[in-house]
């Protein structure tokens, strides 16, 4: 076991979180591939969260963001092939490989050390059963709570998650709720049986921005209150400003860059995340916006993905003969950070 | 209670509907009930007391009148042939072909529901594909045909089963259930493979749902997934097809009774048409109707059940 | 000044309630705005504020219950039908969701031409053809993309489709309902380059709905913010950022995510009931929210108030002139 641990902590070709170098991360993913037939989604994918932080995960629809979720939530299909392996230290301090767990181990931490919240909530809860339900089906599947604990339980949470009235809401089904309350819902489904490891993906892409706020706030303070890490999927670099400790952000199934999220967000060091930074609404210190630099086009399709760098078709800074015909690897770049750009010296300068 | 009591209240005008539909079917069907009455050898002038007394000689619409508002009152007048009250011909019968539509039924939900569900769980697997062979032939089947091979193969052949006859249950249950073994496989294999294919394909769908992946977020037992969160779903439109069913239920009720000699009321109906006794006839329809009607507000209280959202 | 293109005067639209026995939904109440000749308006507020109902009724997709909808002067509020269906060309509509806007079975090409063919129905086919290209092209697409169907299309792609057959008919104005909420950061920033390029070029008037004031700043001129079927403010876009009068506007602002600004915990609105007709009453409606509420606000609606030039807002906290009510804006 110590040796696994030690390998989780000295694979990281780059330390993603400027804390102190303590013990090995509550989830470390090394070298994640995730292929459907021939179609690799997902290749060489390493990152990894520490208790009480927040990583988040970055970048378009189609980069593989929420598939890798899944993958680490062992909720993928029997059609995905998986290699790779995904470190999670249980609250026993026993460390398992989320991708070589039995179907059995994997549902046990399901919902009680590892949980999540997605995107639409209007959709992701059961519209026929009763909110109550719902919740209290956590602790049923995790244990054998008598029918008071576990209603106290439920009310709790729901409180704890700033929903008005929770009694009666106990007994609402989804429809009678407004799409901030289903999430908010969510939220407290996931935290019930206080889970090491909350991944959320693009939990507020669906709603109004004022709900949004609402609810990295709320996330942002059950994050530092039960000391939980946090994986946020988000397509939009405004949020992870707002969130999270470090970033990653993926393209086309790969990172590419990584490191503490002020100092990526304030000098970017890949194209890819100068773009989506650009594309992000911004407004400079006397509050006029600045303009929107979009990237051109779109992501690549894993099944003809291009050679060499995949971001090179849209990528302002390619250069020929080298671009577009080398791959680049997550490269170090001082400072707990990594890029995978060959050119990100010359850019820089 | 508006919500149960409207839906009862707007029966009233399909069952007005239907019973001048049926009244008319058989006061305009071709044959003369008087004739039939007092045989070919009666006089003219018989025939004529025979029209009179029977008002035969009013206007349909004041027939109509006359004959519903006896039909309210449990009149539906008396069989032509015997002279029994048609109350009391179908108190005998409504008995035998409601048991054999609740087992049919039953039968059909046992065998359906459970195939359907598996065949989209293993969705493409050999479990799939047999099951879905099944529905095929199941469809394709016609009642007759399906009775006469389960009378070949059960009581000629290996002599498990009587292939005709009724005993009413609370005479002798043990032979009740019997002789109603095959007529209620008969209905219920038709049904079966209607549900069973609305059930696979209302799975298939609720299986994809955002709500399903939640519930294996949660750490939720794959049974369980499948019985309480898909299931749950999947029953809405399960539901609408079992009530739409009815009315071939209750058909194919009629062709089952002739086949296996059950005196219920398709077998009440097709006697009635072949001896012109147009009460026994009139009767049997709007029963049968009734019941059809009936069944569509069953489900649609039970679909309010299911669904809360248009609760 | 000339009269503006499109004129809104005490615009209301009531839903049946949804249930029996509810109360029914007022979605918009005596809101009243110009759209001017060129002009971009930012139509801001929260889901339920009725910002997309005041574009459904725009395009006569919903009838409303009262007021006026002029344009050029012709009232499209009571226009029969078939009136309008001659008229319909006049303001077209860009939609949340491209993937369900555009017709499965109809290529690119075909659901193109048949706009083209609507706006000169007399046309040539080389002239359509010729047209198609040209259009095909300013919304930055490629003439091969012509035979594509929806399906074969990326999100940003479809939008962009979307953009393109409501400009075909060269309509007098767009009603583009978060027609990019639906969309990445990334594409999102194309699409809204791609409408500030054709306002440009085109000279387009249009009104922008949305619920994100970040995207907002980028395209309008001005910008108008509704609170629960009710206009709250008004104003240049450059005022409504730079000094926002209305609370709730000030909230709105507050809830923009940028990369640059952590989280201002102290301006967002941290109520999940949201907001809520019936908490109301007779007062505000932004009142039960109000991190600034008074008295007052809870007893008397506000008005709408000058407080800059060609700037209104209806808050207690503007002063109240009765005498300015109803007022156009």
């Amino acid at each position: 076991m110590n040796s696994m641990m030690a390998m989780a902590t000295d694979n990281r070709a780059v330390p993603l979180t400027d804390g102190p170098a303590t013990s090995s991360p509550l989830l470390g993913v090394e070298d994640l591939g995730i292929a459907f037939g021939a179609t690799k989604v997902v290749e060489g994918l390493r990152f990894s969260v520490d208790p009480g932080r927040t990583l988040a995960i970055v970048g378009e629809s189609g980069s593989g963001k929420s598939i890798t979720s899944l993958a680490v939530m062992g909720l993928l299909g029997s059609s995905a092939s998986v290699s790779g392996r995904a470190l999670f230290r249980r609250r026993d301090g026993e460390v398992v490989d989320l991708l070589r767990l039995s179907p059995g181990r994997s549902r046990a931490l399901r919902g009680d050390e590892i949980a999540m919240v997605f995107q639409e909530p209007m959709t992701a809860l059961n519209p026929v059963l009763r909110i109550g339900d719902q919740l209290v089906e956590v602790l049923r599947n995790h244990g054998r709570p008598t029918r008071g604990a576990a209603r106290a339980r439920a009310l709790e949470m729901l409180r704890t998650v700033g929903i008005p009235d929770p009694e009666s809401r106990l007994h609402a089904y989804p429809h009678e709720l407004s799409g901030g309350m289903r999430q908010r819902v969510m939220i407290a489904m996931a935290l019930m049986l206080e889970p090491g490891l909350l991944i959320a993906d693009e939990p507020t892409t669906a709603l109004d921005v004022t709900i949004q706020a609402q609810i990295l706030l709320l996330l942002r303070r059950l994050q530092k209150s039960l000391g939980m890490a946090l994986v946020f999927i988000t397509h939009d670099l405004g949020i992870v400003g707002q969130i999270a400790d470090d970033v990653a952000v993926m393209y086309s199934g790969r990172v590419v860059e990584a490191g503490p999220a002020r100092a990526v967000l304030a000098t970017p060091n890949h194209p890819y995340t100068r773009g989506l930074l650009g594309s992000a609404p911004q407004v400079d210190a006397s509050g006029t916006p600045l303009p929107l630099k979009p990237i051109p086009g779109i992501v690549p399709s894993p099944v003809f993905p291009p050679a060499g760098c995949r971001f090179h078709p849209r990528c302002g800074e390619a250069k020929a003969g080298l671009c577009d015909r080398t791959e680049p690897v997550l490269e170090p770049t001082g400072s707990a950070r990594g890029v995978s750009c060959l050119r990100w010296k010359e850019i820089a300068s | 209670m508006r919500r149960v009591l409207d839906p009862v209240l707007q029966i009233v005008p399909t069952v007005l509907v239907v019973s001048l539909i049926a009244f008319l079917l058989t006061s305009l069907l071709p044959g003369d009930a008087a004739l039939s009455r007092l045989g070919l050898d009666a006089t003219q002038e018989q025939l004529d007391t025979m029209r009179e007394q029977m008002g035969l000689n009013d206007p349909v619409p004041v027939r109509y009148l006359y004959w519903l508002g006896r039909a309210v009152t449990g009149d539906l007048g008396n069989s032509l042939r015997s002279g029994e009250p048609v109350a009391e011909v179908l108190a005998r019968r409504i008995p035998v072909t409601l048991e054999l539509a609740v087992f049919g039924t039953g039968l059909a939900l046992l065998i359906g529901v459970p195939l359907g569900i598996l065949a989209a769980v293993r969705r493409d697997s050999w479990i799939d594909v047999a099951t879905n062979l099944f529905a095929l032939s199941g469809m394709a089947i016609p009642f007759f045909w399906l009775g006469l091979l389960l009378i070949m193969f059960f009581s000629l052949h290996l002599q498990w089963l009587p292939p005709s006859g009724y005993v009413p249950f609370f005479e002798n249950p043990v032979r009740n259930l019997h002789l109603m073994a095959l007529p209620s496989l008969t209905i219920a294999v038709a049904f079966a493979a209607t549900l069973m294919r609305q059930t696979r394909a209302s799975m298939l769908e609720v299986l994809n749902a955002d709500y399903i992946r939640t519930a294996h977020a949660k750490g939720t037992p794959p049974i369980r997934v499948i019985l309480h969160h898909a299931l749950r779903n999947a029953l809405i439109p399960i539901i609408t097809v079992l009530g739409l069913q009815m009315g071939t239920l209750l058909g194919g009720a009629i062709v089952t009774e002739t086949v296996f000699g059950l005196p219920g009321l398709g077998r009440m109906m097709v006697d009635g048409i072949y001896k012109r006794d147009f009460p026994i006839v009139q009767g049997a329809l709007i029963t049968i109707v009734v019941a059809i009607v009936v069944t569509n507000l069953l489900t649609d209280l039970c679909y309010r059940f299911v669904n809360p959202r248009i609760r | 000044m000339t009269r503006p293109l499109l004129e809104v005067r005490r615009l209301r639209k009531t839903f049946a309630p949804r249930r029996r026995g509810g109360s029914p939904v007022r979605a918009v109440t005596d809101v009243s705005f110009d759209l001017r000749e060129g002009e971009v308006l930012g139509l801001v507020g929260e889901s339920g504020s009725g910002k997309s109902t005041i574009g459904q009724c725009l395009v006569h997709l919903h009838r409303p219950d009262g007021g006026e909808i002029l344009l050029d002067g012709e009232n499209l509020a009571t226009l029969p039908r078939g009136a309008f269906r001659r008229r319909r060309t006049a303001v077209q509509m860009i939609f949340q969701d491209p993937s369900s806007a555009l017709n499965p079975r109809m290529s690119v090409g075909d659901a193109l031409r048949e706009a083209l063919r609507l706006h000169s129905p007399h046309a040539g086919r080389d002239v359509i053809e010729e047209r198609l290209e040209r259009l095909l092209r300013l919304i930055g697409l490629q003439p091969e993309h012509a035979s594509r169907y929806p399906h074969q299309l990326s999100g940003g792609q479809k939008q962009r489709i979307g953009i393109a057959r409501a400009i075909a008919v060269e309509p007098r104005c767009l009603i583009a309902d978060e027609a990019v909420s639906a969309l990445d950061v990334s594409i999102q920033a194309q699409i809204i380059t791609l409408l500030g390029d054709l306002q440009q070029s085109l000279g387009l008037t249009m009104l922008f709905i949305s619920h994100d004031l970040g995207v907002v700043r980028y395209v309008a001129d001005r910008v108008a913010v509704l609170y629960l079927g009710r206009l709250v403010e008004i104003g240049p876009a450059r005022d409504i950022f730079a000094a926002p009068a209305h609370p709730y506007t000030q909230a709105l602002l507050a809830a923009i995510p940028d990369p640059a600004r952590p989280l201002d915990e102290s301006a967002i609105l941290d109520d999940p009931a949201g907001p809520d007709p019936r908490a109301a009453g007779g007062g505000c409606a932004f009142a039960p929210r109000c991190p600034h509420v008074m008295d007052l606000c809870r007893k008397d609606q506000p008005f709408l108030t000058q407080v800059a030039a060609d700037h209104t807002c209806a808050c207690v906290l503007r002063k109240i002139h009765p005498d300015r009510q109803g007022e156009t804006v």
